[in-house]
């Protein structure tokens, strides 16, 4: 624009410049809160015990982490791209910090799933309630999304614990602290947490046993339980290192985060789904053992520093490239075997699972190339020898268990090497197409087929 | 080009002990290689250090390795696979009497219970 007078200052005009004077700060201090509610439940997701709130726990991630990003999108817009405006101030979340360093799993989780969704229910009706139908349209989509969306835990939350509401609201005055970056407004690790939360009273079998074996036909109730409980163990596992990775690196993108929480969510739907199928075939699953095995074996490396970028690396390589990938090869025949014992709930349950692992492995492809580019990673090396201390852990421990009682060992090694007790005819197949399709590169199929999980792929593939 | 050659050249170290210990006695051994004379003073210096356990992998080659373009694949899975040989760890999925596990995160294999058992 070129100016013969000096414009009028837009803000200045009466009513403000947007349908509400207040709509940018609004928009921002919603998405701050956001961002640090998805914060706090990545944190500690991993150390609340009782699955049902764990569960909720982890679909919150991404609840609060996708209405943020959106957010801050609808900030951006209003700002004319600048993301230099895109700030917060720090006592908005201030409770929430306080809640993450202070609290513990039953106030957490109260907060989480019934203040904070109460909280954050009455800001967005608030801010629904001053846009234009028609100037705003786009983020009153997302606001009245949101409202659907909390309606449901805001109305359990009969209760305030601890104020956490109350102080949330009083934050939202706050006209005096700093701003900060609002893609900074999440805080730094509070802990470490080398070990999973479990139900209280569900034992832990020793270290070194196989979390499930099939020791009798997969028809079996004993065995179906067993099984369908380890895979609820191998998800959760799943969902906590990811939520860990998210928590404790709040200095990556918030692209990074969605994308973690998408499949950390997706990692609890995953664990509903099993927890279903046990009650559906009227199995208990108080009765079964728990653990946290994966999330253990892949929390931290000797070769990395603790807390730091390449052991960020590691755990997404392992777990999204190595683990999720081989389950795109070995899926198919889980699939064909419960599908020839006319066991269909699992199968289709399988079926519906096996879609997602695309998703998780392209996901985690491109996380880690990204960190490979900005950190000076290498995917195939760390992949290797990230693949290499996660197993060599796991035989070390492996190899006491079995050295520790001779008579347990020669059981359990006879039982492992006879025949399979359904005749179970299928083999899997290193899925090169599948795998390219899930992003990786033909030299990447290679290295899976190397390890020999799967019948070896002829030459010329 | 030349990060490989380091790499491809510290690979054969790790897979032979004699030849490390050749690069020490008389560098020229590395002469087959395209390497500068910085690549092979970092390789030297590595050939001379004594490592073990979690220490192999953290030297002066790793160090030189750990900026620039990645590896070709080959390359970096083969100097992943001799790190992992030289520390005593799996380089392919475990095989052996009662060491049968897939670990999966999903459903097709079992995990072998960790430490936490012991935090009880």
């Amino acid at each position: 624009m070129s100016e013969t007078a000096a414009a009028p200052v837009r803000g200045d005009r009466p009513g403000g410049r947007w349908s509400s004077p207040t709509l940018l700060d609004d928009v921002l201090r919603l998405a701050a809160v956001e961002r640090a509610a998805a914060h706090v439940a990545a944190g500690w997701v991993v150390k609340v015990g009782e699955l049902d709130p764990k569960l909720e726990l982890g679909a919150a991630v991404e609840a609060h982490l996708a209405r943020a990003v959106a957010l801050r999108n609808h900030a951006l817009a209003l700002l004319e791209r600048d993301d230099e405006g895109l700030t917060a101030r720090a006592g908005w979340v201030e409770p929430l910090r306080r809640l993450d360093s202070d609290g513990d799993a039953a106030t957490v989780t109260a907060a989480l799933t019934g203040a904070v969704p109460a909280f954050l229910a009455r800001g967005y009706a608030e801010l629904g309630a001053g846009l234009d139908p028609l100037y705003d349209a786009r983020l009153s989509s997302t606001v009245q999304e949101a409202v659907t969306a909390l309606a449901g835990p805001a109305a359990r939350a009969t209760a305030d614990p601890g104020g956490l509401a109350a102080a949330l609201a009083a934050a939202g005055a706050d006209d005096e602290s700093p701003r900060v970056a609002l893609d900074d407004v999440a805080w730094g690790p509070g802990d470490r947490v080398p070990f999973p939360a479990r139900p209280a009273g569900r034992s832990r079998p020793p270290a070194g046993t196989r979390g499930h074996f099939a020791w009798n036909s997969r028809l079996l109730d004993g065995e179906v339980a067993g099984e369908l409980n380890d895979n609820v163990m191998a998800e959760l596992c799943a969902m906590e290192l990811l939520s860990r990775c998210s928590y404790e690196h709040p200095d990556e993108a918030w692209s990074f985060h969605l994308s973690l929480a998408r499949h950390i969510s997706d990692e609890a739907r995953h664990a509903a789904m099993f927890r279903r199928l046990l009650v559906d075939r009227g199995l208990d699953e108080s009765t079964q053992v728990q653990h946290g095995a994966n999330y253990e074996w892949a929390y931290e490396f000797p070769e990395c520093e603790v807390g730091g970028k390449r052991e960020l690396m590691w755990r997404i390589l392992v777990m999204c490239t190595v683990l999720e990938a081989l389950a795109i090869d070995k899926l198919p025949v889980e699939i064909a075997t419960r599908d020839w014992l006319d066991q269909t709930d699992i199968a289709r349950a399988l079926d519906y699972i096996a879609t997602d692992e695309l998703f998780h492995t392209e996901n985690g492809l491109r996380l880690t190339r990204q960190l490979s580019e900005r950190y000076g990673f290498d995917p195939m090396l760390d992949r290797e020898r990230a693949h290499g201390r996660f197993f060599g852990r796991q035989r070390d421990e492996r190899l006491r268990y079995l050295a520790e009682d001779d008579e347990r060992a020669a059981y359990e090694i006879a039982q492992g090497e006879g025949p399979d007790p359904d005749g179970m005819p299928f083999r899997s197949r290193t899925e090169v197409e599948l795998r390219r399709r899930a992003g990786f590169t033909h030299d990447e199929c290679l290295q899976v087929d190397r390890w020999g999980y799967n019948v070896p792929l002829e030459p010329s593939a | 080009m030349s990060k490989d050659a380091v790499a491809s050249a510290y690979t054969v170290m790790l897979n032979d002990e004699g030849f490390k210990e050749l690069v020490v006695e008389d560098p020229t051994v590395l002469d087959p290689w395209e390497l500068d004379d910085g690549e092979k003073a970092v390789l030297v210096e590595e050939a001379a250090t004594e490592v073990s356990g979690y220490s192999i992998g953290m030297g002066p080659v790793m160090g030189h390795l750990g900026s620039g373009p990645p590896l070709s694949p080959g390359v970096a899975s083969s100097l992943g696979f001799a790190l992992n040989r030289a520390g005593g760890l799996p380089t392919g999925s475990l095989k052996g009497p009662g060491l049968v596990s897939d670990a999966a995160c999903c459903p097709w294999g079992h995990a072998f219970v960790g430490f936490g058992a012991e935090q009880e």
